[in-house]
């Protein structure tokens, strides 16, 4: 082989001049295990320099949970790239697979912030709700969150044609942070309005609590719903660079499924807990007096929850 | 009963961590030279769908490459919009961050799986104790979940040259609490350095 077995002094001379190469680039440095010690607490302002580090991080479940669900996101956009990718070569079977790994994204993704679950059991703890009520509000916010998203990204890829990610992620970051102020103002509004029926409710003495209302869902669907999904947007242009605006709306709708019933399921189990409460309170007769004080005290407790939500959406955006 | 329900939506806050919507591989080098440890040597590799978003807006004349004012919509967009979060790049001494300074050698090129590859010195500048060593901690993650950063810290690089003496582990922050804001499961380079008289 070669002429190393000519030249073996060559051959050795050659790697140990390899070997130092290498060493000489870390020559200052050891992989070694010392004591940490803190530096002495900071005397001036001067050396104070700051850096953001609050974080959206705040997770019930161990270090391995949040690893698994941050990581399957992860894997699961790799899947919906590979699948992009080989529908472009015309391999129509993958249709089916990029579907269901689209609805899977979907609803691992709603588990994040900005998805509405917090405002959808807030609302359903405060105000009595059914089945329809539960679906209608999960399914709304997604269906405006994920098609905001959609329309925004056509438009600007109609007008501009190429270069529009900045643009969208720019215009973005300022629909969300004036749906997190509408949120803020929806949780005062809640409160407003628990404190105007507590006022009612003494006068005539009515003790029922207060039903959800369509109205009411809708606005909060909008508010909740209106700040465009980035993940749906990069998988909609993704498709849309690959010239398959038909599989973008068909993978932006598998998202907004499976984000749907993630809202949904939240929503129902906010309605069962509520109905739960209340049908405890009434089996269980001493405690019947606090029925009206339990639904004021829901509805404000439920008020409050959103509004500092949205205070901690709105400080926590980018 | 109330404490169920404070836990149903204490449990739905919870889960707003799972949400990032930008995946990035990165490898990080530490680099010194004979008076301070200067900088984070990065490499940060994003995912197909967020690179061919970001390519298509940046290289204007398609040829696969970047040019330098191509390479300023990366600047601008990605390594000085994360300059409030350290670019990143959290270095601590226990008490303490620094704030980073320049970003310099900036490069952008695309892998053969099509990926956009964004290199970058993200400069500190923090000079050598002359009476003890200098120690610090480097934590690389986006705190606010928006980015999610997956980086082998073991693989990680001390460039520098014989006049520093410089000492390295890799461990977890548990006992730092100047980190608690970060995700257990992000990893600490832990550094002190002395330049040899």
């Amino acid at each position: 082989m070669f002429a190393i077995k000519k030249f073996p002094n060559f051959f050795i001379a050659f790697l140990l001049c390899l070997l130092l190469c290498s060493v000489a680039s870390f020559a200052g440095a050891n992989n070694k295990r010392f004591e940490f010690k803190k530096a002495a607490p900071v005397q001036t302002e001067a050396v104070a320099d700051t850096v953001k580090t609050h974080s959206s991080y705040f997770f019930i479940g161990s270090d391995a949970m949040w690893e698994w669900l941050v990581t399957s996101q992860k894997n699961l956009r790799d899947k919906i790239s590979f699948q992009v990718t080989n529908l472009k070569k015309g391999e129509t079977s993958s249709l089916g697979i990029f579907l269901l790994i689209c609805f899977i994204y979907g609803l691992l993704h709603a588990l994040g912030p900005g998805h509405g679950k917090t405002i959808v059991v807030s609302y359903f703890l405060a105000r009595k709700g059914n089945f329809l009520h539960g679906v209608g509000l999960g399914t709304s916010i997604t269906t405006i969150h994920t098609f905001s998203a959609v329309a925004l990204l056509f438009i600007l890829y109609g007008v501009a044609n190429a270069a529009i990610f900045p643009i969208f992620e720019s215009s973005r970051i300022f629909i969300e942070k004036a749906s997190y102020v509408l949120i803020i103002l929806t949780g005062i509004l809640l409160l407003a309005i628990a404190i105007r029926e507590t006022i009612h409710e003494k006068k005539e003495k009515n003790l029922t609590p207060a039903n959800a209302s369509w109205k009411e869902l809708f606005w909060i669907a909008f508010v909740t719903g209106i700040v465009p999904c980035p993940a749906v947007a990069l998988i909609v242009f993704f498709c849309l660079l690959n010239k398959m605006p038909g599989i973008a709306l068909l993978g932006a709708f598998a998202i907004c499924c499976g984000m749907a019933l993630t809202n949904t399921a939240f929503g129902i189990g906010a309605i069962l807990a509520r109905s739960g409460i209340d049908k405890g309170i009434h089996r269980a007769n001493r405690f019947e007096k606090l029925a009206g004080a339990v639904n004021t005290g829901l509805s404000f407790f439920c008020g409050i929850c959103i509004s500092v939500l949205g205070i901690f959406l709105f400080l926590n955006a980018r | 009963m109330f404490q169920k329900i404070f836990y149903i939506i204490v449990f739905s806050i919870g889960c707003a961590a799972a949400h990032p919507h930008v995946f990035i591989d990165a490898k990080v080098h530490m680099v010194f030279d004979e008076n301070e440890f200067v900088g984070v040597q990065n490499r940060w590799e994003f995912d197909l769908i967020y690179s061919q978003a970001m390519i298509d807006a940046a290289d204007k004349n398609k040829n696969g490459k970047f040019e330098s004012d191509e390479v300023k919509l990366y600047e601008t967009q990605i390594i000085d919009a994360a300059k409030e979060y350290s670019r990143f790049n959290y270095i601590g001494d226990g008490t303490r961050f620094y704030s980073p300074k320049e970003a310099k050698n900036i490069k952008a090129s695309i892998t053969t799986e099509g990926k956009l590859a964004v290199e970058f010195l993200n400069a500190f500048h923090i000079p050598s104790d002359p009476k003890d060593y200098t120690m610090l901690v480097l934590a690389v993650t986006d705190p606010t979940n928006y980015i999610l950063i997956t980086v082998d810290m073991e693989k990680s690089e001390i460039h520098a040259p014989d006049a520093m003496d410089v000492e390295y582990f890799v461990d977890a922050l548990n006992d730092l609490t100047l980190f608690k804001n970060f995700s257990g499961n992000v990893k600490g380079l832990y550094v002190r350095y002395q330049k040899i008289p």
